[in-house]
């Protein structure tokens, strides 16, 4: 290994970095160095605290909170690599090999370099720091049998580096055709949004089963319930006794255990503490012994998971540890240890060889085999090569083709894709934790609200598209100035791209909530309705932001390439902004609401009517500032230029 | 006279395309050879062969009696040689003056030798004024002045230049002109690729012309001018004709009408009463 070379290119990444700050603006450069300061506050914080953690907690708890402990502290280090990895993909200026295979440097030095630059990541200067201190508390209170958490942790440490080294380098050897970077980009964001709900939808899972009717608990009478539940508390605990490798048979377990929460959710919500007597540290403590119930009930599942996922691999193996006694204190954490090297083991040999082939040349950067291939049959046009021919309905033939020109960009751009559907995934796991949570207790009158809510928050994957229309545009934008055609055409012509999409969403939103919390046929229309006035309204505001505060988007992904104190501003103010214009959209449900509440039920469908009234009005209100836009946007169209075009830092 | 470059039955194929087809190249030292062919042609793939930047299907390569795709020999090669990429792999978060550092410090070089033919370089290649301009800010010729820089700095044995003279302003292409003369002179090899005919013509000592992958053409400029050929004639002889090729436009056949006619049916343009 040439130490030159790794000085070198360690001064490389420095210059980058410092000068990549030198660029941004003032306002970006201090929220730099907050971000950076707070970082490193919490750095040592983390890792302070996780030594200092106060352990009588957790004395109370089953042995099996170690186990949920490691593994939420790996699921917090993983969502942070993640985000790191995803992060680091979507950089314009990674230091693939391809910047320095025309120079003299050695395989093993390209590899070299790569690999430890790969040490140096968000989630290892935050987290790792919690990790030991965690680590070394958790010696300090169990003694030196502990000790070789440590190994655990490197083994742990060394995976995690491995296989991100393994993983970045086969996908950027994927990315390098464009399109498909761009695929795997938004593939990999929606993945990674979907992974890290997963926790969170096995809790509302989890919680859904011991849930509890909460009216009728406040009117039960304790007492009873109290003394059955202390006296098979009790017993469970005699029981659970019997058992000193703390492995009692799992259906018995489970019969008892689901016999003590039947129980357990008998209890009153406003029972006090006294008459739990909680400050003791009495084993009879109801609710501590439910609390550990539903610890190793939960310990089940994340033992599970943490078997076959390798990253749960520490948790197991440092489980293991704690109890302490057998052969399976030593064998487990020992076969982890191994696992976790051998998988570092493999996945660097793997990158290696990659790295091989890429300096022989045996893998091309510029993958020309990944070229559509030109058979005489693929020439016919697709569905989406005639939208650029269409003349769609309302509009005139210069605004049908800017709406071709910006659909067709929109269907080939799956960054565009992720953003439009985003929305729809939250909704998704909101409706999902409703359909979880008893929704029939929400009432009837109030579900339209509910509705437009739904709508209005798929109508934000919109505005994240449509408030910097021209910024997504790129070099493009300066066709659409150097055509003959009226810039208001040009905005009704990009407003009516959104609008499949924006329908579109919208009714699947509204659907998933119309399953999780029907509300009447009326209300459900009117709602609909509703969709094309909020649509013109977000458009609206797309507009003015996308003429006031243009940005650079880099190719293949959403992020601006340079932004500034005063557009980042602007961007915000009108997005908070447009709740307060979505207000009107209230008037017809909330008079249909009054006149049932008022007047009774008059069988007619005012909601419905009321909020066809309003999208004529707003239709109206649109034909009339849209053309107004249209002048500021010929007034402002050179900056906009300018600013969509800079290729920023 | 020893060759700097030689190839046999030299092949590239990307699934059933073959962008090169069994080239034989040879090239002397001392050689100032321009490398031609249309768009397409497999210029650049040829350059990425000979430079061990993409391995090829079949065939041999020798650069400098070494072979690119021994792992040993081409970190060997890799500092003999000097090499301006077809993407020209440069940094955009890096200044001129940054980036050459860098490149000096990878090939080892001493920190005064690396500052003082900086400033050479950066003088002749009229990017001295720049030094706080990020080489994203730069425009295209820039770009291609620092990366033509970059690879001159190690005082390469060989050049490897695909398209070198591509967007580079006139000032600029004469000096670069001139400072590659003198370094063929010396005793040096230059291989570049360009479309530039008047280019080639001037500058070159041998020219090979590609077409379709394969090496039509491998000849000395000399013994085209004793034929009283010009270069342009002899590639458009070679390369020139394609059997049904549209060579015009329908519509240009015809006188175009009045204004008046021409916009009967056109947009009004630019709005002049909007708001």
């Amino acid at each position: 290994m040439n130490l030159t070379h790794l000085r070198t290119i360690t001064w490389l990444r420095w210059r980058i970095i410092a000068n990549q700050f030198r660029k941004i603006g003032r306002g970006h450069q201090i929220l730099s160095i907050f971000l950076v300061v707070v970082g490193f506050l919490a750095a040592i914080t983390m890792g302070v605290s996780g030594f200092a953690m106060p352990l009588p907690i957790l004395e109370k708890a089953p042995l099996s909170i170690y186990l949920l402990i490691w593994a939420g502290l790996s699921m917090v280090y993983f969502t942070a690599w993640a985000i790191g990895v995803l992060t680091d993909l979507q950089q314009k200026e990674p230091l693939t090999l391809d910047k320095f295979l025309h120079l003299p440097i050695s395989p093993t030095n390209a590899f070299i370099n790569n690999f430890l630059s790969s040490f140096l990541s968000f989630s290892t200067v935050l987290i790792f720091p919690a990790l030991l201190g965690f680590a070394g508390r958790m010696v300090a209170m169990f003694g030196m049998r502990m000790a070789p958490i440590f190994l655990l942790l490197f083994a742990f440490f060394l995976m995690i580096m491995a296989l991100t080294y393994q993983f970045r380098g086969w996908l950027g050897a994927l990315m390098l055709n464009k399109r498909r970077r761009r695929a795997i980009l938004s593939f990999a964001t929606i993945m990674f949004v979907i992974v890290v709900q997963i926790p969170n939808m096995i809790n509302m899972a989890y919680q859904s089963s011991t849930s509890t009717n909460l009216e009728e608990l406040a009117e039960t009478d304790s007492s009873p319930v109290l003394e059955e539940l202390r006296a098979s508390q009790e017993e469970f605990d005699k029981w659970l006794n019997q058992f000193s490798n703390g492995k009692p048979p799992s259906d018995e377990l489970d019969r008892r255990l689901e016999e003590l929460t039947r129980l357990t959710d008998r209890l009153p919500v406003n029972l006090t503490a006294t008459e739990l007597d909680l400050d003791s540290a009495s084993p009879t403590d109801p609710r501590q012994q439910r609390l550990n119930s539903q610890i190793i009930q939960l310990a089940e599942y994340v033992r599970l998971a943490c078997c076959i996922i390798p990253f749960g691999w520490l948790a197991i193996g440092i489980e293991y540890m704690v109890v302490g006694q057998g052969i399976h204190t030593v064998l487990i954490p020992s076969l982890c240890f191994v696992g976790m090297l051998g998988i570092s083991f493999f996945s660097l040999r793997r990158a290696y060889k990659s790295t091989l082939r890429l300096y022989r040349g045996e893998v091309a950067f510029n993958d020309n085999s990944t070229k559509a291939k030109q058979t005489p049959g693929s020439s016919r046009p697709t569905w989406i090569n005639r939208l650029s021919e269409k003349k769609f309905p309302l509009l005139n033939e210069q605004q049908s083709a800017v709406t071709g020109m910006t659909l067709i960009s929109l269907l080939r751009a799956p960054e565009a894709k992720m953003v439009l559907l985003s929305p729809l995934l939250v909704i998704l796991l909101i409706g999902g934790s409703f359909a979880f949570r008893n929704a029939e207790n929400i009432p009837v009158s109030l579900r339209v609200f509910g509705g437009l809510g739904a709508i209005s928050f798929t109508m934000l994957g919109i505005m994240n598209l449509t408030n910097n229309q021209f910024g997504y545009d790129r070099q493009g934008f300066r066709c659409l100035l150097l055509s003959p055609v009226k810039r208001v055409d040009i905005l009704i012509g990009k407003n009516a791209a959104y609008a499949p999409f924006a329908f579109a969403i919208g009714a699947i939103g509204l659907g998933l909530m119309q399953c999780f919390i029907p509300m009447p046929i009326d209300n459900f229309l009117a709602t609909l309705v509703q969709l094309g006035t909020i649509f013109l309204i977000t458009c609206l505001m797309g507009n003015l932001m996308s003429i006031k505060a243009p940005l650079a988007i880099s190719s293949g992904t959403m992020r601006p390439t340079n932004i500034n104190l005063s557009v980042a501003t602007i961007h915000i103010l009108l997005t908070l902004l447009l709740p307060i214009c979505l207000l009107p959209t209230l008037i017809p449900p909330g008079i249909d609401l009054l006149v049932n509440r008022f007047i009774g039920s008059t069988y007619v469908p005012i909601d419905l009517l009321l909020s066809l009234a309003l999208l004529i009005v707003t239709l109206v209100v649109y034909r009339f500032i849209v053309a107004r836009q249209a002048g500021l946007l010929r007034d402002r169209e050179s900056i906009i230029l300018e600013a969509v075009t800079h290729i920023g830092s | 006279m020893t060759i700097a470059i030689e190839t046999h039955g030299l092949t590239r194929q990307f699934g059933d395309q073959t962008a090169v087809d069994h080239v034989d190249l040879q090239v002397n030292t001392g050689t100032f050879y321009g490398f031609l062919g249309p768009n397409g042609a497999g210029k650049s793939t040829t350059i990425k062969m000979l430079t061990g930047l993409l391995a090829p299907t079949s065939g041999a390569v020798g650069i400098l009696g070494l072979n690119p795709f021994d792992t040993d020999q081409a970190i060997e090669i890799k500092r003999r040689i000097g090499v301006v990429p077809e993407n020209l792999s440069l940094f955009d978060n890096l200044t001129a003056r940054e980036y050459l550092t860098f490149v000096g410090r990878m090939f080892l070089l001493e920190k005064t030798v690396i500052q003082q033919r900086s400033d050479e370089l950066l003088a002749l290649m009229q990017l001295e004024n720049e030094h706080k301009k990020l080489t994203l800010e730069y425009s295209h010729g820039m770009k291609k002045k620092l990366a033509l820089a970059a690879a001159m700095l190690p005082n390469p044995d060989l050049l490897f230049l695909d398209e070198p003279f591509e967007g580079v302003d006139a000032v600029a292409s004469k000096v670069i002109r001139n400072t590659l003369a003198e370094f063929v002179s010396r005793g040096s090899t230059v291989f570049l690729t360009s479309h530039v005919m008047e280019v080639v013509e001037r500058l070159c000592t041998h020219v090979g012309i590609i077409s379709a992958g394969k090496l039509v053409q491998q000849t000395s400029l000399e013994i085209l001018k004793q034929n009283n050929q010009s270069l342009e004639s002899c590639f458009l002889e070679i390369v020139g004709k394609r059997e049904g090729a549209v060579e015009t436009l329908s519509w240009l056949d015809h006188k175009k009408s009045s204004p008046e006619d021409a916009n009967d049916d056109s947009q009004p343009g630019l709005e002049s009463s909007q708001p």
